[in-house]
């Protein structure tokens, strides 16, 4: 099945402790048929001057995007032939999101997935095709991140997704 | 399937969030040529190592014969190295240690992931979410430091055709 790619580059958590802000996000479209799963998740820091400091990640779902709350993000068309592993493949039933500015406010409560990392370094996470995390229609699912201190670290990464 | 390797060794990375390409894969012209990148592994490699975070990302060109391919230090096809020396040729070379960078990349990458220059990067991509290069594309590795003073940074890409 065709995979798929959102980058995002050189974002900027929020400065304020244990607050987490979302980085990326993969929402699929609102027509049925459309499922991703998330094979993949890289990211590492991108500061100018490297800091010291750990950053917690969470991976978060939306179950019912159209209930409202999605928060603002630049969206990533999914005709980009950036977006697509493969530029001849057919375009995804999802769109990638990132440099939200309001945040969503109708993620689940309970995380799927975190991590920590130190700023000096950057986690790779790579999950098969049985314990990838899924979506359907009218869904999202989104990176985030918080400064375990009160200091903002520069983020960039990779969510890799496919369709089945 | 055999699989194909590029090193390279020591390169300086660009500067200032401008990226040069330390190595690129690059399928011929021909209508069966047809490949995917499995792995990836950049490290860092200067005598005095920077704290300082260096950005790898992977770019398409997804029309050589359009433009500029830019300068670098080719490989033939015969000459690749690859992970059993009696399969045959590949309908791909490989390209090295780019002076002159391409015009024609994609304006966004692929796949990118930064990191600090006290660490290292292994990525290793599976069949199916691996990134595609179709006829005379080129998919490099290229990198660059976040700071106005290059990293140096050595490393190996491995591709196989579909």
């Amino acid at each position: 099945m065709p995979a798929y790619s959102l980058v995002f580059k050189d974002l900027e958590t929020l400065s304020t402790l244990n607050t987490f802000q979302t980085m990326g996000a993969i929402q699929t479209d609102n027509a049925a048929g459309s499922r991703i799963r998330l094979r993949e998740i890289d990211i590492g820091p991108s500061d100018d001057t490297p800091v010291d400091v750990n950053v917690a990640l969470q991976l978060k779902r939306i179950k019912d995007v159209s209930v409202g709350g999605a928060g603002t993000a630049t969206t990533v068309a999914k005709t980009e032939s950036h977006v697509h592993r493969d530029d001849q493949s057919q375009d995804a039933p999802a769109v990638g999101k990132h440099s939200y500015t309001s945040e969503p406010t109708v993620y689940e409560t309970e995380v799927i997935w975190q991590a920590e990392i130190n700023a000096h370094g950057g986690v790779q996470k790579y999950w098969d095709e049985d314990e990838a995390p899924e979506i359907g229609m009218d869904a999202l699912l989104g990176l985030l991140a918080a400064p375990r201190t009160a200091a903002a670290v520069r983020l960039s990464g990779t969510l890799t997704y496919e369709t089945w | 399937m055999p699989s194909f390797k590029i090193t390279f060794d020591d390169f300086a990375s660009g500067v200032t969030d401008a990226y040069k390409t330390a190595a690129a894969v690059v399928a011929n012209d021909d209508d069966k040529a047809r490949f995917r990148i499995r792995s990836i592994d950049v490290g860092p490699s200067d005598d005095v190592p920077p704290d300082a975070n260096l950005s790898v990302i992977l770019n398409r060109i997804a029309d050589l014969s359009a433009g500029t391919v830019g300068v670098s230090t080719g490989i033939t096809a015969a000459n690749l190295q690859r992970s059993n020396v009696n399969s045959q040729d590949p309908l791909a070379t490989g390209e090295t240690d780019y002076s002159t960078e391409p015009t024609t990349f994609e304006t966004d990458p692929v796949w990118q992931m930064d990191i600090n220059a006290h660490a290292g990067l292994p990525k290793f991509f599976d069949k199916k979410t691996a990134p595609v290069i179709n006829r005379d594309q080129l998919i490099g590795i290229r990198v660059a430091s976040r700071t106005g003073t290059a990293i140096k940074c050595s490393g190996t890409i491995e591709f196989e055709p579909i």
